[in-house]
């Protein structure tokens, strides 16, 4: 069978978000300051995550996403399960209010035709 | 509609050849369209769990971000932070896979850590914090089970593009130019029949004539 691997979950993100996943007890997170450096911090965090081997989840605000599209995207295309980017809700909502919406954007993308789902 | 023919000489051995390819491409296109069938509703099944995962997140953050802004609220932010240095723990998530139909998909775990008792200061602390701490631990498990969904979903897609295009070429390249060759082929033993056997016809007549 294939090898279970214990891998870490990591966190890239405000105050807000780290406070709470940090009560849940994560210990590996990239707080990122609200200042005009915020973009560059992003990726620099994200690039060094995703290098890492031992690294399983990303967790990170949508808000961050247009920060580094092409390495989130690049992530995506790999082949390998992890490490996998999970966008949260950051604490101002979140952006797909319309969650069936959004996934069925994914699909049309892979099977060419939408199912409601 | 004419097809692309495959240039081979001939000869009865490469029809036969021919025969064999064909009956071989049509096997593998009735397994990949199997397989791509098997691919589509695992992507469907797994599309709808993420749904539901992706609404329990955005759920359940939303309720701990309330928890948190009250505990922060009644403690103060430099208060929590020592309570937030306190209750960080080495966590992990266990990683597994499973296999649908030659994809690799992963399974995670959040491993439990042998916390029975909250780490930080529960005597200086309030019931504030204990409620966000709950609900910052259900948005961890929901992360966790959203990422493997979502990394199902994006794998098993891939898989799909690949296969259907590997039965589209099939469907609508390899073999309708292989019948297309092997009809051409037929057709040209026999014009070679027919002409042999003119051939020999006025081979007669020539002989009948001496």
């Amino acid at each position: 069978m294939i090898p279970f691997k214990e891998l870490k979950i990591a966190v890239i993100g405000d105050e807000d978000l780290l406070g709470g996943l940090r009560l849940a007890g994560i210990r590996e997170y990239y707080p990122i300051a609200n200042d005009h450096d915020k973009r560059e911090n992003v990726r620099k965090a994200l690039e060094e995550l995703v290098k890492k081997s031992d690294t399983g989840i990303i967790v990170m605000p949508e808000d961050y996403l247009g920060y580094a599209e092409d390495i989130v995207s690049r992530v995506k295309k790999g082949n390998t399960a992890t490490p996998v980017i999970v966008e949260v809700p950051s604490k101002s909502g979140t952006a797909y209010q319309d969650i069936p919406g959004y996934y069925g954007t994914f699909m049309r993308k892979f099977l060419g035709f939408n199912v409601e789902l | 509609m004419s097809q692309q023919l495959i240039k081979v000489r001939p000869t009865k051995i490469e029809l036969v050849k021919l025969k064999r390819r064909l009956s071989l491409s049509q096997r593998v296109q009735k397994i990949v369209k199997d397989r791509l069938s098997i691919l589509t509703m695992e992507f469907l099944q797994i599309a709808r769990e993420t749904v539901k995962a992706r609404g329990k997140l955005v759920e359940s953050f939303a309720e701990s971000y309330k928890a948190l802004s009250l505990a922060s609220g009644y403690h103060g932010y430099i208060a929590l932070e020592k309570e937030l240095l306190a209750a960080e723990t080495d966590l992990s998530i266990i990683t597994g896979a499973r296999n649908v139909a030659g994809v690799r998909i992963p399974a995670f775990e959040l491993a439990k850590s042998e916390k029975a008792i909250q780490q930080y200061n529960l005597a200086d602390t309030s019931a504030w914090v204990d409620r966000a701490a709950q609900s910052s631990e259900k948005c961890l498990e929901a992360i966790v089970e959203l990422a493997e969904l979502q990394r199902s979903l994006e794998l098993l897609g891939k898989e799909i593009n690949r296969a259907k295009r590997i039965a589209n070429a099939l469907e609508y390249i390899t073999i309708p130019s292989l019948q297309a060759t092997i009809n051409f082929l037929n057709l040209k033993f026999e014009e070679r029949d027919r002409e042999e056997k003119t051939r020999l016809k006025r081979v007669k007549i020539l002989i009948g004539e001496r």
